[in-house]
């Protein structure tokens, strides 16, 4: 019980430095709604079908994938900062230290890519149907 | 200008940048695959176009000198951020010699790593000449001078906060390839995007590599315009950034 409240500890301070990053997230979302917005609707105007609406939905997976895949930059940050020695002090075993990071990386994806689909949906409301 | 000088910082930080050809390698095959795989089947696809795979390749080629270029301008900052950059300024070397030699460095490791996507494109495409050899290794270099220019120049905002500038430069870049003509022509895209896509120099570069190399010119952009808008791009960036260096470097240290 007492690691399983310490994981959830580590998911969160770990799942809020990926929101408190902002360079990072600057970065994701001017990548994906640039894609969406400008490389998805030109490359429709070359294509004979509505490629955008194909497009949209693996920009929101490509997101996701760019979002969790993150985590390995924050275990790599922690083992070269010395951070991961402090985790290693806490009262957590070394597998609850890694679910930690799974955790908050496969939540830091839901979440970015909840917000790109919400933009998508917003877009192109049809994807509902599909 | 002492060239001695500027020859051998050049020496010493291009064996440092060749040290690793695991990365040269690496990103000829990224290359290869990008074009190979992601080209191929994209060009099925597109069909307002011509040889869509070859002016996808080309505009590839400009892809490969804006990220080197980019690196370039962000190992500067990164030397400052780790006190690289002061040990270099206590170097009997002019502030504007190591501008020059910085810049000759990127123009260098850019030709040298873009040298086997050239030769891929020109040979695939049988467009193989010379001239048309000789002028893509020009206009890449106009390319690469611009950016790096434009990155160092950017530099300065490092030097208050390193996050800001890597946001900046994530962002612009970002923006700049995809408002640009180096994935698609400027007749597939609607006015507004179109109008970006002229206010931004890697329109012309890409375009004017694609009529270096000899590709259908009738979905380009004006030469003259691109090969004016190209040469002040190189000229106005060296001169700003060698003023910046000149002016902001001292006893910097980014955070």
């Amino acid at each position: 019980m007492n690691q399983a409240s310490n994981l959830l500890r580590v998911t969160r301070v770990d799942l809020s430095y990926f929101f408190r990053t902002k360079w990072l997230i600057l970065t994701l979302i001017t990548l994906n709604l640039s894609d969406m917005l400008v490389v998805g609707l030109i490359y429709s105007n070359m294509m004979t079908f509505n490629y955008f609406i194909f497009f949209v939905p693996g920009v929101v997976i490509a997101g996701m994938f760019a979002a969790a895949l993150d985590v390995g930059r924050r275990v790599h940050l922690g083992l070269s900062e010395g951070v991961s020695q402090y985790y290693l002090s806490l009262p957590l075993s070394v597998n609850a230290l890694a679910m930690a990071h799974i955790l908050s990386a496969g939540l830091g994806g839901l979440l970015f890519s909840g917000t790109l689909l919400l933009v998508a949906l917003i877009l192109v409301p049809k994807l509902i149907s599909l | 200008m002492n060239y001695l000088r500027i020859s051998t910082l050049l020496k010493f930080d291009l064996r440092e940048s060749f040290n690793s050809a695991l990365w040269i390698g690496y990103s000829w095959i990224y290359f290869a695959f990008q074009l190979f795989v992601y080209g191929s089947i994209i060009s099925r696809l597109i069909v307002t176009v011509n040889n869509y795979f070859y002016f996808y390749g080309t505009g590839l080629i400009v892809l490969s000198t804006f990220n080197i270029a980019s690196w370039s301008g962000r190992r500067f900052v990164e030397s400052a951020h780790e006190g690289r950059l002061r040990y270099m300024l206590s170097l009997p070397i002019g502030r504007r010699e190591f501008f020059v030699e910085q810049l000759l460095h990127g123009v260098t490791v850019n030709l040298v790593r873009t040298f086997p996507p050239v030769a891929i494109v020109l040979y695939l495409s049988k467009l193989f000449s010379v001239s048309s050899f000789l002028s893509t290794l020009l206009v890449l270099t106009l390319v690469a001078i611009g950016v790096m220019g434009l990155m160092i120049s950017l530099s300065v905002i490092a030097f208050k906060s390193f996050d800001i500038y890597s946001a900046i430069v994530a962002a612009l870049s970002a923006l700049l390839i995809r408002f640009s003509t180096i994935n698609y022509p400027i007749s597939s895209m609607n006015s507004i995007y179109a109008g970006a896509s002229l206010s931004n120099p890697l329109t012309y570069g890409a375009d004017l590599l694609r009529r270096a190399i000899g590709l259908d010119s009738s979905l380009l952009v004006n030469q003259d315009a691109a090969l004016s808008m190209l040469l002040a791009l190189s000229v106005g960036t060296l001169f700003l950034g060698i003023f910046f260096i000149s002016r902001f470097v001292e006893g910097v240290k980014s955070s």
